[in-house]
């Protein structure tokens, strides 16, 4: 009994992510096969956190076909505190980006639920894909712009007194001018890296 | 360097590492902990709720406010990036760090290791150099000028060999003197004895002669007269090598060598007519142990060897060199033949004509200044005047 008790526990500790949120459901409409985006996950802790912290969430979707086919679709969602809307932006391959706007996160949630990824075509002979969603918590650009702030005032916290300078105006030239390469390095240990990531085997309905 | 400091070095560099790495584990963190403390975090929450609620007060400067609370979300935006990425900054704040220090011990065991192996390099040359002094060389020449304890060690070895070069000289020469005083006073010694009684038969002679046959009276006068002078020549004779046979040993007594050399200015200036005596007397510490007579004679010597050479001045200058106290003096005469150079100081050299001079002053002079634990030497053309030049060295002492 003593024994069984902490595979157990490591067993719902593995499991539990995967059942906290409801798996995507792949649908085929002819031959193409769409994938809708796994609901609850906006409801998770951390991605709610994530989505009402300002920062563009990234939701990377990537599903695998049996016969090795790959194909992927983004999700970016920034939640505007001022005006408190999401702005979504979803971007498949070869297709062009599509940008929304959700008033509340009732109206977010209600987007993520309706939206069909269409990632494959000519996939009629499909019986199983496996759905893979990473989540990003900040944007490329906001990592190049904080890279850039945090060297910038590592930079500064080294100057006598520098004058202070309103963000706005851009960087400190003479911070920047100053900035080391022990600043500029761990400047940009700033990286983008999933808080997590889920994956599913579903199987296609018709 | 042997291999096994080289690993008392690694190891001792790998526990640096190892103790700096847990201290900046622990104060790492530090800075990012205080930037994203919930604290913060918090009331950069509240000042832009603030913000909003300010704007919606006062609507006319909404986009003061608007400004206001997008600069407080990017701050709070970037802070929640920078708490998203805390572990990672801090890794790799600790690692550059590491790195930096790394490289600094490592630069300062390869330092240490060649500086080591230079090390070693160096003292098997010194090794060689003392045991090469050991076998009794004495022309040792390392060639090592560093300031540390090795070059310094090799600078003494290099001094040691002189010194040991310039004993053996010296008592090379003081041995061969003393052979030749010993010739001398035997010389001396069976001179003399006969002489006198040379001198009292050819007073008897010129006696009886005169007394048996008084017209040769003048003859017999004038051969004495003409006897004796050659006697005296010969008394001369035995007297020069009596002296040079018996040279005194000095009583040295703590003295002022500048001192000195002023008395014997004062008193020798008029002392050869023509010659004239000029003395630099410098500023330096001048205490030397000296037999002022002695020194005196010595002085008394290389002027009248100037005045007999030609000379219309004298100069003295004295300086000190380390331990010692050189006496200088130089003459603008002709200078010294060439040839005699190498044997100056043996005796019975010289140049003058037979019967003017046996040679014996200047080996007497350098015995003197050798009994003083200095000595005499002719130095280069070229010194102070055109003419001859010898330097008087002497140990310098301190008075109490």
């Amino acid at each position: 009994m003593t024994r069984r008790l902490p595979c157990a526990a490591l067993v719902v500790a593995v499991l539990a992510p995967a059942f906290a949120a409801t798996p995507p459901a792949a649908q085929l409409r002819g031959e193409t096969l769409g994938v809708s985006l796994p609901g609850g996950l906006l409801a998770e802790t951390e991605v709610r956190k994530r989505l009402n912290s300002g920062l563009t969430t990234t939701f990377v979707v990537v599903a695998t076909l049996d016969d090795e086919r790959t194909s992927g679709a983004r999700v970016d969602i920034r939640f505007e505190p001022w005006d408190e809307v999401y702005f979504i932006t979803l971007r498949r391959i070869g297709a062009r980006p599509q940008s929304h706007r959700a008033g509340s996160f009732a109206q977010l949630e209600t987007w993520w639920r309706e939206t069909s990824l269409p990632l494959f075509t000519a996939a009629a002979e499909t019986k199983r894909v496996q759905v893979a969603v990473d989540v990003i918590p900040f944007s490329a650009e906001e990592q190049e712009e904080t890279q850039r702030w945090l060297t910038r005032s590592l930079g500064e916290a080294r100057q006598p007194a520098p004058p202070p300078v309103p963000a706005d105006q851009g960087p400190n030239p003479r911070a920047s001018a100053s900035g080391s390469v022990l600043d500029v390095l761990i400047g940009t240990s700033i990286q983008r890296r999933p808080i997590f990531r889920r994956r599913w085997q579903v199987g296609v309905t018709r | 360097m042997t291999a096994r400091r080289t690993i008392v070095l690694a190891v001792a560099a790998a526990a640096a590492l190892v103790g700096f790495h847990l201290f900046i584990r622990h104060v790492s963190l530090i800075a990012f902990n205080f930037a994203g403390a919930s604290e913060v975090r918090g009331l950069l929450e509240e000042s832009s709720s603030d913000q909003k609620r300010l704007a919606r007060l006062d609507p006319d400067r909404g986009n003061e406010y608007r400004k206001r609370f997008d600069r407080i979300q990017d701050v709070n935006r970037k802070l929640d990036i920078v708490a998203l990425n805390r572990e990672e900054i801090a890794r790799r704040y600790e690692w550059t760090l590491m790195a930096v220090v790394a490289a600094l011990l490592l630069a300062f065991i390869v330092a240490a290791i060649v500086s080591g192996s230079r090390r070693e390099r160096r003292l098997a040359v010194v090794q060689r150099a003392l045991e090469a002094l050991g076998r009794g060389q004495s022309d040792i020449a390392i060639g090592d000028r560093s300031r540390d304890v090795v070059g310094r060690i090799a600078a003494m070895i290099e001094a040691t060999s002189r010194e040991v070069d310039r004993s053996r000289r010296r008592i090379q020469y003081l041995d061969h003197l003393a052979a030749w005083q010993e010739a001398a006073r035997r010389h001396a010694h069976e001179i003399r004895t006969p002489l006198t009684a040379a001198r009292l038969e050819v007073d008897g002679f010129v006696r009886a002669v005169v007394a048996r046959e008084p017209s040769l009276a003048a003859v017999a006068t004038e051969a004495q007269v003409s006897i004796h002078e050659e006697l005296d020549r010969l008394r001369e004779f035995t007297r020069q090598f009596t002296s040079f046979g018996r040279i005194a040993e000095p009583r040295r007594k703590l003295d002022d060598v500048r001192d000195a050399l002023d008395e014997f200015i004062t008193l020798f200036s008029g002392a050869w007519p023509g010659l004239t005596l000029t003395f630099e007397r410098g500023d330096c510490r001048c205490t030397a142990a000296l037999d002022r007579e002695l020194f005196r004679q010595v002085l008394v010597n290389l002027c009248t060897n100037s005045s007999l050479a030609g000379a219309t001045r004298v100069w003295f200058r004295i300086a000190e060199q380390r331990e010692l106290l050189q006496v200088d003096v130089a003459d603008d005469g002709p200078g010294v033949d060439p040839s005699i150079r190498p044997r100056l100081f043996q005796p019975y050299t010289t140049t003058r004509a037979v019967g003017e001079g046996m040679g014996l002053g200047l080996a007497i002079c350098r015995k003197i200044m050798l009994d003083h634990d200095g000595d005499l030497e002719l130095l280069d053309q070229g010194g102070l005047a055109p003419g001859a030049a010898f330097r008087i060295t002497l140990p310098k002492a301190e008075r109490t």
